[in-house]
């Protein structure tokens, strides 16, 4: 309550602050309550009654008689062993301790920089989630120089075309088309389109124009001729098909090749992969550590 | 005067400590030394609490089980301080969770545990004045809020300052004046048709 709440000198004892009567029993108040409160003390009895009252009730309550304890609170060695716990609690309380607040946001850190490396390592050019991107780099070459090129794009997946070209998504399909419609063929003018922006979908109808006799690119044309829903490379490639049955032995050992390079492990977003699912698992378990070891450890006593 | 209370209490600050690090490296002695030095303390002020002796017992021991638990987190300078802090905790668990008040505020009061010592030289009209001061001060007390009953104990009768207090409790500065100056003006409430008796 403001000093200006108080009632000035001489009001009645019922407006007076009984909080600033009673700081001022205690001498708890600055200069100017001082002055306030004298004032009102030496002229309301009742305020100053209340300041002695006040200061007995302070003394007598420290006079109250301490009552005796009703046993003895030392702790035996039995009990001491059953507080300290058992070793993982021990080991949960030191982790979940104040001082190793500090390893909360190095937890977080790492999760997060896990998460990110083993993001990055898995959409990383080349990767085994892309698996084709950096084996079939000569296919792509070769395939936009060539006036057949689908058939190499698509025997050597669409992965080539995300190193050879950028986008993947609907623009190869647009210039590769359907089977259903004629396929046309294939000219130079296109193939640098389907190299640049394939999509699992350019790579299976790309090829549908070129010539079942050489078996360039028939793979996935005549593998799946009649399904118009995009497939993903890799399994048309990697999935004999007749019409792969069909393709000669040079062809077959290109489209082959990149078969095998799709299988194999990449070498550089692997790593990736692995430090970052590694350092995301540290990080993520040393807080599950923490927050089990501060929910075991919670002790009332220490709020 | 004061410089001799401030070299007392840093006496006591680094015997504590070493009883700590040698509680710390497993000796048990030495924590139960520690028990020894504070229980009679910190149960007087638990059981003024809760008004409860063996509710506050339990407290009190658990209080002990938590510091010897958490031997290794005490940082401050005073054990006694980050001791009584745990107790308080501990009482107000106990007052939360057990809710086992007695229907009559102090049935203690006719226990001869609970009494002082008998003074041979006090008459016992005396001795009989002091007793019903005694008891009407308990009553009261039992009767104002936990916070300002605590707050009331720590600074008149153990003699922490507002700022200890402050830190003991968890709560701040300004809190902890207004819980101790609320609780007197309670208090007055309460014992004002038995003053004549604290009156010495």
């Amino acid at each position: 309550m403001s000093r200006r709440d108080v009632a000035p000198p001489g009001a009645e004892h019922s407006k007076h602050d009984p909080l600033l009567i009673a700081r001022y029993a205690a001498r708890d108040v600055d200069a100017a309550d001082m002055q306030v409160a004298e004032r009102i003390v030496a002229e309301c009895t009742d305020c100053a009654a209340l300041v002695a009252d006040l200061r007995v009730i302070a003394r007598s309550v420290a006079a109250v008689p301490t009552p005796r304890r009703p046993r003895d609170f030392r702790i035996s060695p039995e009990q001491a062993a059953a507080v300290r716990g058992s070793f993982l609690e021990r080991i949960l309380r030191r982790i979940a301790m104040p001082g190793t607040a500090v390893l909360q946001p190095f937890a977080g850190a790492a999760v997060a920089i896990g998460l990110v490396l083993v993001v990055v390592g898995g959409t990383l050019p080349g990767t085994s989630s892309a698996p084709m991107a950096r084996a079939p780099a000569p296919y792509a070459a070769e395939s936009a120089s060539s006036a057949r090129p689908g058939a190499e794009v698509d025997a050597g997946e669409p992965g080539a075309s995300a190193v050879a070209g950028d986008s993947i998504g609907p623009a190869a399909s647009e210039a590769a088309p359907s089977p259903y419609l004629g396929a046309p063929e294939l000219d130079a003018e296109s193939a640098p389109l389907v190299t640049e922006g394939a999509s699992p979908a350019a790579a299976e109808g790309a090829p549908s124009d070129t010539d079942p006799e050489t078996g360039e690119g028939r793979a996935s044309a005549s593998a799946e001729p009649s399904d118009p829903t995009p497939v993903p490379s890799a399994r048309v490639s990697a999935r004999p098909t007749s019409d792969t049955a069909a393709v000669g032995p040079d062809e077959d050992t290109s489209s082959g090749g990149a078969a095998e390079t799709a299988a194999q492990p990449d070498p550089a977003g692997t790593p990736l992969v692995l430090v970052g699912a590694l350092l995301a698992a540290a990080g993520i378990v040393l807080l599950l550590l923490r927050v089990l070891g501060q929910r075991m450890m919670r002790d009332p006593g220490l709020r | 005067m004061e410089d001799r209370t401030r070299q007392g209490a840093s006496e006591q600050h680094a015997r504590d400590r070493a009883l700590v690090e040698r509680a710390l490296d497993g000796d048990l002695d030495a924590f139960n030394r520690l028990v020894e030095l504070y229980q009679d303390y910190l149960f007087a002020l638990t059981v003024r609490v809760v008004n409860d002796r063996e509710a506050a017992a339990d407290a009190v021991q658990e209080a002990f089980f938590s510091a010897y638990r958490n031997l290794s987190r005490f940082r401050g300078d005073s054990f006694r301080s980050w001791l009584t802090r745990i107790a308080l905790n501990a009482a107000t668990d106990v007052l939360r969770y057990r809710k086992r008040r007695p229907a009559d505020p102090y049935p203690e009061w006719e226990d001869e545990a609970w009494q002082p010592p008998a003074d041979d030289s006090e008459a016992p009209e005396r001795t009989a004045i002091l007793r019903s001061r005694s008891r009407a001060i308990a009553s009261a007390m039992e009767r104002i809020t936990t916070d300002q009953r605590t707050a009331i104990l720590l600074f008149d009768v153990e003699g922490y300052d507002y700022h200890e207090i402050a830190e003991m409790t968890g709560v701040s500065l300004g809190t902890v004046k207004s819980r101790i100056h609320r609780g007197r003006l309670a208090l007055r409430e309460l014992l004002l048709p038995e003053m004549e008796l604290l009156q010495d």
